[in-house]
């Protein structure tokens, strides 16, 4: 829903996490003992039976975090190096990623044993939900692992939930938007650290910092929580040059953090009366509660300058707001595109009694109505351009359920409306519309359809013969190839070696037979004015009255066309 | 800054009973009533036939008494909720969405008990009838009872088509009620109009009504002892250590569980996009309960403050039960458990003192004490201890109502500026198609000869925008609860769905996607007409209709497949008569011309395939008497 007025929910967000028990129980694990030992690391997986989920922790083996270097390794190395576990990351949009490198180290040290611990979570029964945690660099490693699960997550049941304490950033801005791409992804982490805390800072130590949170994050003293990473990397910054100047690493214990918050679920954790509150906008207000819950009160910030902080903030978090709700929503528009789609289809019947086909009557551009159905053309490839785009930032399962909702819809708009590209294309005198030309949409759309036909019985492409009429021709390229056979012909008068013009000539004669055999081109390509017929005409001159051939065999008997036309012909 | 605004601006103004439709003094009275009941454990309830000084009116007061059995509160699993019986409350849904109410199952099986009673039956019918007004009223679990007698009550006897002139709607008031239902108990009572037949007081920290917040495995060991201390008139009154330490757990499981709930409500109502809060969902357990109706809190100090919104109703549960800090802990878990026994005493006070604040106008609440355009609801806003944190959540509540009516002006706009035309162009379609072709519509569409043919499905694709936009709405809760409730939107969707409904099936088989697809009204009937006739079916109180008025062509394309394939008509017969019977109650009501039918292609392809002895007898046969 847009709402027109903002509110900053960072603080209820918070509270229910913090309220809750799973930050406790988290904790109590990761506290305990008996863990089992791996290479620089060691682990526990906690679950007991009777237990709401099971909880996986993990440990550094070695005590001291903040020595970690702030080194990247990209998915490139990983990959030349043949370690795929985060490749299905990797999209067009963003091919590639960095990753700290230490984490990365210890999480493939321990490679083999963690995908048995993956095999064993997998294998409990009833499956229980299941948490991840660490705190420090084991929360790193924590991180990690379930990046490496995300790409098998679809439904909500399924979802694991990672738990970090104070942990390291675990990569940069492109992994934080390669995560982003699926709110889902996204929501699978929440990350706890304390203001004071400069563990989980040691990679941002300025705005020109590479590295970049992703997930929620539950900052406290007093809890608060935020999702933008610009808000909290802005936030990261702040506080860095609060606390680290004047301050020795002291560590921060989590248990207790954890404890009080539990406690102070029930109390009133927020003045009644905080200062600077005659603001009537409710997003400011919310966001200088927030500053105050992390003691970024104006008297703490001389050097960061308080009010740029808040104003900054308010900007990111509205930005971040409306970007997520202006997202495109493609059923929204579905029904404006069908109008378009009926528009079509009527210029499509009228073209047809014409005696012309939509196809050559839009190449012609002889009448009004040619050019009205520029419009609708323009705004229907512009509609699903950006559909298809939508879809590829989508991670693989979504994407595949997103795809599977509209590629009916997409089929049927790709073979109505690919014909008019081609027309476009040839009467502006191109050449070659399937390699120069084709839009990728196109080409990602025929491509769904396979897939999707490789997944089930019942066929998109075989309609009952009967219904040949009302068909759309099943390859959207028809077109292009009878195109490309009428410039054949054109050629063939100029040049002396004729053998591989006719060649590729009876090339497409055997393309067009198949396709006619199976019943999969619109009857409307015989239409008297057709480029078809005018092809199929002068291909018959070139090669003589007398010849004979299977498509030749067809063309010459009207009757057959005919029968053809009502799903009544036999092929040979 | 500081704006100056007219003082009166939060205000409904006026005496608490005046506001609320009952005078003070039958509120007392339903207060001694509701705690008299419990004296009498034997009786399933106890009345009261009075008038007061003031008006004429004849009061019949219905009060039942609390239990305090665990089974009568609980049915051991989590939230113990099932869906309410249809049958007994058929408007406890909401109507589009089919989405049936969920109730707590241990409160409503102790209420079928309290229905089976005849004599309980005769009494409430008989005074209702004699234009007496009802009260129903209860403290505690009575509450619970009083609820759900009322919803029965308004359904029984009060629906538009049995309501007559001298029948006064009962009411209901409630002291201490725990919740027992969740969201569509708002819901469905907005749309009814019902909500002011409901008024719940609650102490300011009454621990009752936010019990089921919290789920029962959390609770579990401490619920007996608790439920002992609950019991009015016990005799464990004193201060001792064990009596304590229960008591404070108590207390601080509930508002944690509190706590969980209604940030997770509040995050929705502040329209955060955060999916953290759906994937949690897998690891917290969530209180599907909420209040309904009107709520009147009592600060303890006299003060009453009316709060009608019931997001807000539940955000405020929480947050004046919090603590101040931890030093009060044993003092307010203590209040938790007395001040559910206190309602007569603080009543009397402050229904005398009249001090009554009305939060109405929740979108701008004032967030701190020093913004002081209206003393009044500041200084009713400081007592409570409400902190900046709650205010914005009040502050939500009250933006997320404003923004469903905002959604409810966009869509009648747009109605106005699309729908309204398209549906004149389609009425003068269908009756050009009959004048013409003398054929109807349905088929003139189905078989798209002409350009008019094309307008039409081009109109039709409007419509189907505007409504689709409509129902993704009213998926997600986003337009006014009364919505579905509101004769212009039910005659609307009617007009709709009759006018249009023909030309989507008309489509639908001119596309033969029956063959691959399967059935129009298995695979293919879009949710808008899905809802609509809903609508026109709730309104009417009328059973769901297989086939319908808009429905039946895509009865007799099935139909027609079937015979023109050669079936054996023994096998459709059934289906062929209740056809045959629907169209001549259509026809009969006029709600389908005979034109439409007699001279449509398909259906009298169908018909001929009919054998001979059967259009003999036929009821519709009339139908067909000039061309036979």
């Amino acid at each position: 829903m847009t709402q027109s007025k903002l509110f900053s929910s960072g603080i209820e967000l918070a509270s229910f996490v913090t309220s809750s028990t799973i930050l406790s129980k988290s904790w109590t694990t990761i506290s305990s003992d008996n863990y089992e030992n791996g290479v620089g690391l060691s682990w526990k997986l906690d679950k007991e039976t009777g237990s709401d989920f099971t909880i996986l922790a993990f440990k550094a083996t070695s005590d001291d975090s903040s020595s970690v270097q702030a080194d990247l390794i990209s998915s490139d190395e990983l990959k030349e190096d043949n370690f795929l576990d985060f490749e299905f990351l990797c999209s067009k949009k963003i091919p590639t990623f960095s990753l700290n490198k230490t984490a990365v180290s210890l999480f493939r040290e321990n490679h083999q044993e963690f995908d048995s611990l993956k095999t064993e979570i997998n294998s409990s029964n009833p499956r229980t939900p299941l948490i991840v945690t660490g705190h420090g660099l084991g929360g790193s490693i924590a991180s990690l692992f379930v990046i490496s699960l995300l790409h098998n997550i679809g439904s909500v049941k399924n979802r694991p939930l990672c738990i970090t304490f104070g942990s390291l950033l675990v990569g940069d801005r492109r992994l934080q938007q390669a995560i982003s791409r699926s709110s889902i992804w996204n929501s699978c982490f929440i990350h706890v650290l304390s203001h004071k805390d400069p563990l989980p800072r040691l990679f941002i130590t300025d705005r020109t910092s590479t590295y970049m949170p992703f997930g929620t994050f539950i900052l406290c003293s007093d809890a608060t929580s935020f999702e933008n990473p610009d808000s909290i990397f802005e936030i990261f910054v702040a506080l860095a040059s609060v606390h680290d100047k004047n301050q020795e690493l002291e560590s921060v214990d989590y248990g207790n953090i954890v404890k009080n918050l539990y406690r102070k679920a029930t109390w009133i954790d927020f003045p009644a009366q905080a200062e600077n509150l005659t603001n009537p906008d409710s997003l400011a207000t919310d966001i200088s509660l927030q500053l105050g819950a992390l003691s970024l009160t104006p008297h703490v910030q001389e050097n960061v300058g308080f009010n740029t902080l808040e104003t900054k903030l308010k900007e990111l978090e509205e930005r971040f707001f409306l970007q997520k709700r202006i997202l495109f929503d493609p059923s929204k528009k579905l029904n404006d595109r069908k109008v378009d789609m009926a528009q079509l289809e009527w210029y499509k019947k009228k073209s047809k009694n014409e005696q012309i086909g939509y196809y050559d009557s839009f190449k012609n551009m002889n009448f009004p109505d040619d050019y009205d159905v520029n419009q609708f053309h323009k705004r229907l490839t512009f509609y699903w351009e950006k559909m298809v785009e939508e879809a590829e930032m989508k991670p693989q399962k979504e994407g595949a359920a997103f795809r599977t909702r509209w590629l009916y819809a997409g089929t049927t708009y790709r073979r109505m409306v690919e014909p008019l590209s081609i027309a476009k294309y040839y009467s502006e005198g191109g050449k070659d519309y399937i390699n120069n030309k084709r839009s990728e949409h196109f080409k990602q759309l025929e491509e769904w359809l396979f897939e999707d036909s490789q997944n089930r019985t019942s066929d998109v492409n075989s309609t009952p013969r009967k219904n040949v009429e009302a068909i759309l021709t099943i390859d959207s390229c028809f077109w292009a190839h009878v195109e490309e056979a009428l410039l054949l012909c054109g050629e063939l008068k100029g040049v002396k070696e004729k053998d591989d013009v006719l060649k590729k000539l009876f090339k497409i004669e055997v393309y067009v037979y198949g396709l006619l055999k199976d019943y999969a081109v619109s009857p409307e390509i015989f239409l008297a004015r057709s480029s078809y017929i005018r092809w199929w005409n002068e291909y018959k001159k070139i090669k003589g009255s007398s010849y004979t051939s299977a498509l030749a065999n067809f063309m010459n008997d009207d009757t057959k066309i005919k029968q053809y036309a009502i799903g009544a012909y036999d092929f040979p | 800054m500081k704006q100056t605004q007219t003082k009166d601006r939060n205000m409904g103004g006026g005496l608490v009973g005046d506001n609320i439709g009952l005078n003070e003094e039958v509120i007392k009275k339903t207060c001694s009533l509701s705690f008299k009941a419990h004296n009498s454990e034997n009786e399933p309830y106890i009345s009261e036939l009075f008038r007061i000084s003031s008006d004429l009116t004849e009061y019949l007061v219905l009060s039942f008494p609390g239990s305090w059995v665990e089974t009568d509160w609980f049915v051991r699993k989590s939230f113990g909720e099932t869906k309410i019986d249809l049958a007994k409350f058929p408007l406890l849904k909401s109507v589009g969405n089919d989405e049936t109410a969920l109730v707590n199952q241990a409160f409503f099986n102790r209420f079928e008990r309290l229905l089976k009673l005849s004599s309980f039956v005769a009494e409430v019918k008989k005074a209702i009838a004699e234009g007496k007004q009802v009260v129903f009223t209860g403290h505690s679990s009575g509450a619970v009872l009083a609820i759900l007698a009322t919803f029965w009550a308004l359904e029984e006897y009060l629906y538009p088509t049995k309501i007559q002139i001298q029948h006064k709607s009962p009411m209901c008031v409630t002291f201490g009620s725990p919740l027992v239902g969740n969201h569509i108990f708002s819901h469905a009572s907005n749309r009814e109009k019902w909500s002011h037949h409901f008024i719940h007081f609650v102490m300011q920290y009454d621990i009752v009504p936010r019990i089921f917040l919290a789920p029962f495995s959390s609770i579990e060991k401490l619920i007996s002892p608790v439920l002992q201390l609950l019991t009015p008139n016990n005799n464990s009154l004193t201060q001792d250590p064990i009596r304590d330490s229960v008591t404070c757990e108590f207390y601080s499981t509930v508002m944690r569980n509190a706590a969980t709930v209604t940030s997770h409500v509040a995050c929705n109502l502040m329209g955060s996009t955060n999916l953290l809060l759906e994937t949690m969902t897998n690891f917290v357990e969530l209180s599907p309960y909420r209040p309904f109706g009107t709520y009147i809190f009592c600060n303890g100090n006299g003060q009453m403050i009316v709060v009608k919104n019931s997001d807000a109703v539940l955000q405020l549960m929480f947050h004046i039960a919090q603590l101040r800090d931890l030093a009060q802990l044993s003092e307010v878990a203590n209040k938790s458990i007395l001040q559910h026994l206190a309602y007569e005493a603080e009543l009397e006070e402050s229904l005398g003192m009249q001090n009554v604040v009305y939060l109405n106008k929740l979108d701008d609440l004032p967030l701190s004490s020093g913004e002081g355009h209206d003393t009044d609801i500041a200084a009713a806003l400081d007592s409570l201890g409400l902190s900046a944190r709650a205010r914005l959540c009040l502050r939500a509540a009250g933006e997320l109502e404003k923004q469903k009516e905002r959604n409810e002006e966009k869509i009648k706009k747009e109605f106005q500026d699309k729908a309204v035309p398209s549906m004149r162009d389609l009425e003068e379609y269908k009756s050009t198609c009959e004048i013409n072709n003398g054929k109807g519509y349905y088929d003139a569409f189905k078989v798209q000869k002409e350009p008019k043919d094309f307008q039409a499905n081009v109109k039709r694709l409007v419509l189907a925008g505007v409504w689709d936009e409509i129902i993704e709405m009213l998926k997600r809760y986003e337009l006014p609860d009364e919505f579905e409730g509101k004769k212009e939107w039910i005659e609307h969707g009617t007009r709709f769905r009759r006018l249009v409904e023909p030309l989507d099936i008309a489509n639908y088989h001119r596309h033969l996607k029956n063959e691959d697809t399967g059935p129009y009204m298995n695979k293919a009937r879009p949710k808008r007409y899905r809802y609509t006739q809903r609508w026109l079916e709730h309104a009417n109180r009328s059973p769901k209709a297989e086939i319908t008025e808009s429905t039946f062509w895509a009865e007799v394309e099935e139909l027609c497949s079937w015979t023109s394939n050669n079936k054996p008509f023994e096998d459709i017969k059934e289906r062929v008569l209740k056809l045959e019977q629907d169209i001549k109650m259509w026809t009969d009501k006029e709600v389908l011309t005979k034109d439409v039918l007699s001279k449509d292609p398909t259906f009298i392809k169908l018909w001929e395939t009919l054998p001979q002895e059967h259009k003999a007898t036929s009821c519709i046969s009339t139908l067909f008497t000039v061309k036979e």
